[in-house]
């Protein structure tokens, strides 16, 4: 049999599939109407779903001889019809991007020992830097110490330790000090009372990195620091007030809030700098990102407490953002989607004029947790707004280029 | 095959079926609660599968979709690493030792394996929407609907699978010839479609059991199907059914009939089914193809 005769005699056996569906269907509503009787109707449909059983069978058996006799005879008039998808969206953006992300690098922010760093340099102030991956301290004394607090927190339970990482003196700071052997590279940019800029990459069996700018800070002034983790690639977020203007840069395309959580891998790190260069040319002279400072928990015990706590809320942002994700990758309607980004945030968090406090922990002094849960929120946020923010931009260049690319 | 863990020896797969008097499921009515064996499953296979004495790997699980998202990630933390394994071929005593290193594990429910495999080769590489039917020990159904995998309108069926199957002819087998028969005992007929069994000597006709109880278990799958499909958007058209898994051959047809007769199809359109080409591996050739990409694009 030819190709054109198989598929006529498919054709064929379909229409009679439809014909007997249609029958069943029939005898189904006149049992109904009690039309017929019981074992009539059992007898009658027996009879037609045997018949359907062999036309399906004989159907399955004439498409794989279809499918053969194209392969052979690469005719492409007999091609059986091909898969009509009517979506645009890409398979490759399923939520197995989703997946991907909680399954292998999700979890290792959970499961892996974070050190969380707080710290006081020496007539500055107190500094809070965030969860790290675990680093081999470096031994040499140096004449000014910068005595870091670490907390090794380990799915919902926190041991404190203590580091001592030495810097040279800080005021002499230098644009770059390099004690590698001792697993620690420091950049120290020039700024200098007012801001410090530096980045440890921590070396062992972790290569981390570890980039942050510091204010200057002392108690009184918290309250008008301005809050933001820079990110670079997480742009616009939208429970942010922002008031200064230095959380923002701009291209031609408008201006964007930039945040981050604190420690970054290498990689990223290194690209910051990148975008650093890419946006000076861009004409950006102002991007600054800066490290919210806040008041440094002074109660180990504290932090012990709310170990659980760490992990409660984490789960609880991993089951909202489960929601998002499914909005997320449509794309369609980005304001509705940050919308419900916004709410998820204002479940979590409380914004108050010195800053933005973790809901269910509100009366304690929470930096621990709101940094770890920035931290996380970003992240988590990164992969869908990321998407977001790459179409809201392509969009917007479109626009400055007359185009309507929306 | 034998795996030998900390100087212990254990059977692995058919061996473990036939040899060992303590059996352990890596399934446990349908959820996936035995970690540690199915790390020392997976860590048992992989020396076989590699080339070389050292190899890094990424790897791609499918679990099933009642898997929490905990337990994905869980699994995927263990497999992550590097270990030393040393399996043993029972027959010739030959030993392989190998290091393994797990740079990446992907977990996703497995029959997005199929669902992956048939896009992926159709023409524009686009989403459709659309519900996978695996038919394997575990059935399990997955919805996928604008590109998104609906947790709500998935489910495992723990009532209507080839195990199932398996047990319920093993127990009307029983019945009939008063020998206490293990439903794995049959499973390797009923898998290979065979309509004959043999206990004590005797061999026995199992195929009207077995139609009978095909059509059981169909319909418990399609009602189930149909329940899911109530939990979609009232403006949600699912477009495909796929049937996959290494019960396709048994459960098609019914299952086919069963869509036919229940109008769940647009126009009857027959072309809207599609029984995958290689039902036992394709849940398997769908998550070689999204790791290898992963893997191309950098991901």
């Amino acid at each position: 049999m030819s190709g054109d005769e198989i598929l006529t005699k498919i054709d064929q056996l379909k229409s009679r599939v439809k014909d007997i569906v249609k029958k069943i269907q029939n005898l189904k509503a006149g049992l109904s109407r009690a039309e017929i009787s019981l074992d009539d109707f059992q007898v009658q449909k027996t009879s037609l779903e045997n018949e359907l059983r062999g036309i399906l069978r004989q159907i399955a058996k004439l498409k794989e001889n279809v499918e053969f006799t194209l392969r052979v005879r690469k005719e492409p008039k007999v091609e059986p019809q091909p898969q009509v998808i009517k979506e645009e969206a890409p398979i490759f953006t399923v939520p197995k991007d989703f997946m991907y992300y909680f399954s292998t690098e999700f979890e290792d922010f959970l499961n892996k020992a974070n050190i969380y760093l707080s710290g006081e340099i020496e007539g500055i102030g107190f500094i809070e830097l965030g969860f790290i991956e675990f680093f081999f301290p470096p031994t040499t004394e140096k004449n000014k110490p910068f005595n870091v607090t670490g907390l090794v927190v380990q799915r919902g339970s926190a041991e404190n330790i203590r580091l001592s990482v030495n810097l040279t003196d800080i005021s002499d700071y230098q644009s770059r000090y390099d004690n590698s052997e001792e697993g620690l590279i420091v950049d120290l940019e020039p700024e200098i009372p007012k801001a410090i800029s530096f980045q440890i990459n921590a070396q062992g069996t972790h290569i981390y990195s570890f980039r942050a700018v510091l204010k200057q800070v002392n108690g009184k002034e918290i309250s008008e620091i301005n809050d933001a983790f820079f990110d670079f690639e997480v742009k616009a977020l939208p429970f942010a007030e922002v008031q200064n203007i230095r959380d923002l840069f701009e291209t031609k395309t408008g201006k964007y809030l930039v945040y981050s959580y604190l420690a970054c891998e290498k990689e990223e790190a290194e690209l910051l700098k990148e975008l650093q260069v890419s946006l000076k040319e861009f004409g950006v002279n102002n991007f600054e990102p800066l490290l919210k400072i806040i008041p440094a928990l002074k109660q180990t015990k504290v932090l012990l407490e709310i170990g659980q706590e760490i992990n409660e809320n984490i789960l609880f942002l991993i089951n909202n953002f489960k929601f998002l994700s499914n909005e997320l990758y449509e794309f369609r309607k980005i304001e509705e989607v940050e919308n419900k980004l916004l709410k998820v945030a204002e479940h979590i968090f409380k914004f108050a004029p010195d800053g933005i406090i973790l809901r269910p922990l509100e009366n304690a002094e929470n930096a621990l947790i709101l940094s770890m849960l920035f931290r996380s929120f970003f992240k988590i946020c990164k992969l869908g707004i990321r998407k977001l923010n790459l179409l809201k931009t392509i969009s917007e260049i479109g626009k400055d280029y007359h185009l309507d690319i929306s | 095959m034998i795996i030998i863990e900390n100087e212990e020896e254990l059977y692995i797969g058919e061996l473990a079926r036939t040899q060992s008097e303590i059996k352990n499921f890596i399934l446990d009515q349908g959820t996936l609660s035995k970690i540690d064996d199915i790390f020392l499953l997976i860590k048992a296979i992989l020396p076989i599968i590699l080339d070389e004495k050292e190899e890094d790997i990424i790897l791609g699980i499918g679990t099933p979709i009642s898997t929490t998202v905990e337990q994905m990630k869980e699994l995927s933390s263990k497999f992550k690493g590097e270990f030393d394994v040393s399996i043993k071929n029972d027959a010739t005593k030959e030993v392989i030792t190998k290091k393994i290193v797990i740079k990446q594990v992907f977990v996703m429910p497995q029959s997005y394996g199929s669902y992956y495999d048939i896009v992926s080769k159709s023409e524009d590489n686009s989403a459709i929407d659309a519900i996978v039917i695996s038919l394997d020990l575990l059935t399990e159904i997955l919805t996928i609907y604008e590109g998104r995998l609906i947790r709500n309108a998935s489910r495992n069926l723990i009532n209507a699978s080839l195990f199932v199957l398996s047990n319920k002819i093993a127990q009307a087998l029983q019945q009939k010839i008063g020998i206490i028969i293990n439903p794995h005992s049959i499973l390797e007929n009923i898998r290979g479609n065979k309509d004959q069994v043999i206990f004590s000597g005797k061999t026995y006709d199992i195929s009207k059991l077995k139609e009978h109880y095909i059509r059981q278990i169909a319909h418990e799958m399609v009602d189930s199907l149909i329940n899911l499909l109530n939990s979609l958007p009232i403006e949600a058209e699912i477009e495909y059914f796929i049937i996959t898994g290494e019960a396709m051959e048994l459960f098609w047809t019914e299952i086919e009939l069963l869509i036919l007769e229940q109008n769940l199809l647009d126009d009857l359109d027959l072309d809207r089914i599609i029984k995958v080409k290689d039902p036992i591996f394709s849940n398997a050739i769908g998550f070689e193809a999204m790791v290898k990409r992963k893997i191309d694009t950098g991901d």
